[in-house]
């Protein structure tokens, strides 16, 4: 009987790997076969760069504007009870199967709403369903989401949001007058908070990188994280690359600046206004100066003469 | 009798938009009427392939007007169509603008749209139904009005 198990539990193994692999070669072969198509207007405009027109501060007028590194939701939100006609009016058929809105986060009982959403600018839009029905989980479901949106800067702000991580090349030497790359390692990072009793959902996604390098020079607010240089090119400029003008120790301090939204019971994510700043912890930096000295004379011949191995250097 | 599409076939007897008559004027009125036109004969082009008329109203310039027809046109090749997708408009406002052209201002809304397979299955992923606001540039060119320039508001 033992043989025989043994026997079976190779047998399981093999078939188990034939089929991931059969599996990962269905996957990669569907995705070479199928490029995305643009479905839709919205979709067909965003991957055409079509989506760059905002209004003119000084007219007023819809104008192309240039790319800018903050993008904003270009809807607003607001959500109805679900099945509300208007004034004092409910759907009654609607009403009979209007979705269960029990077990809160605090057990309490809910009511159900649909989000509507509508463009920001265009004169007479008119709200349009978005999602839902979601639950909403309070007494007064009707200034929710304003509080909501009263204390969302003061949460968002508050977070434990990594600010990423500081990259210097070369590190943690450097030398005095030489170009060090410096780059950060910054996500997008996604939280689960209660407020008020509802569930909301934040994301937060880096979008302005300030560094201060520490020697009283400050590069940002600006939208560049900068990147890695390979270490045969190590001592190139770059966006974010800096040259310290003295030796000494210095303390570099990456600021990310986050935009954020929020959804309320997995309703639509709305825009944080005010961007969330967090620091990454200060990287040290040693600067060195270097110095050049020729010799003329062979260490072979002359092991004791300046700059030989193990031979003092003169101050 | 018109008939959407479904996972079994595309849509059957699609109505064809027709040019209201003050869409034919110089006139803001028909600058709007032209860009809803403009608008239900994209939403036609969705539930049909068929991109003739659009490419008829729009000017080879206009890049979003091109990368729609082509987006479509790759939707439907091979045997593939569309369901959902049909475009509402329910709001346009014209005002002229400084070169000439009349620029419209208008809320597009599309239903959820998915590509089928020749065999009915999804193509990819569908796409959600969107409300956006957009702006339409439009000239009268002739004895009749074109759109220059197409955009989408953020």
């Amino acid at each position: 009987m033992h043989y025989m198990g043994k026997v079976l539990a190779i047998l399981a193994c093999c078939v188990v790997f034939l089929t991931s692999s059969l599996l990962t070669a269905y996957a990669e072969e569907a995705s070479k076969e199928r490029p995305h198509i643009g479905g839709g207007f919205v979709d067909s405009g965003l991957q055409m760069g079509a989506d760059n027109w905002g209004t003119d501060p000084d007219t007023g007028e819809f104008v192309r504007i240039g790319p800018t590194t903050v993008s904003t939701d270009p809807n607003e939100y607001k959500y109805e009870l679900q099945c509300h006609l208007g004034g004092g009016d409910f759907d009654t058929e609607c009403l009979g199967r209007q979705v269960e809105c029990t077990n809160g986060p605090d057990g309490e009982e809910g009511i159900p709403v649909i989000w509507y959403s509508k463009p920001r600018g265009v004169p007479g839009a008119v709200w349009a369903i978005h999602s839902g029905p979601t639950c909403l989980y309070d007494a007064r479901p009707e200034d929710l989401l304003p509080r909501i949106a009263a204390d969302i800067q003061r949460e968002f702000q508050s977070l434990p949001i990594s600010a990423g991580t500081v990259v210097a090349q070369p590190s943690p030497h450097t030398l005095r007058g030489a170009e060090t790359n410096f780059y950060a390692e910054a996500i997008e990072q996604q939280f689960d908070i209660t407020m008020f009793g509802q569930a909301v959902h934040v994301v937060a996604t880096p979008v302005q990188y300030t560094w201060n390098y520490g020697d009283g020079t400050v590069f940002g607010p600006q939208p560049s994280m900068g990147g890695p240089l390979p270490q045969d090119r190590w001592g190139e400029k770059t966006r974010t690359s800096h040259a310290y003008g003295e030796t000494g120790d210095f303390q570099v301090v990456l600021t990310t600046s986050f935009q954020g939204t929020y959804s309320v019971n997995a309703g639509p994510p709305l825009p944080i206004p005010g961007q969330g700043q967090f620091n990454a912890p200060p990287q040290t930096v040693s600067v060195w100066r270097s110095l050049t000295r020729n010799y003329a004379d062979d260490c072979n011949a002359n092991p004791q003469g300046q700059g030989c191995p193990g031979v003092a250097t003169p101050p | 009798m018109y008939k959407p599409a479904d996972a079994s076939g595309p849509a059957q007897n699609v109505p064809v938009p027709v040019l209201p008559e003050v869409a034919k004027t110089e006139t803001k009125e028909g600058a709007e009427a032209f860009t809803k036109y403009w608008f239900s004969v994209l939403s036609y082009a969705y539930e049909t392939g068929d991109t003739a008329a659009l490419s008829k109203l729009s000017k080879a310039e206009c890049s979003f007007c091109q990368g729609l027809i082509s987006d479509i046109e790759a939707a439907w090749a091979e045997g593939r169509w569309i369901s959902g997708g049909q475009i509402e408009i329910p709001v346009a406002t014209a005002k002229p603008s400084a070169d000439g052209d009349t620029q419209v201002v208008l809320q597009v809304l599309q239903k959820e749209l998915l590509i089928h397979n020749q065999d009915g299955s999804p193509y990819q992923e569908k796409t959600a139904a969107t409300n956006a606001g957009s702006v339409a540039m439009v000239n009268f060119a002739g004895a009749e009005w074109v759109v220059n320039d197409l955009g989408l508001i953020r």
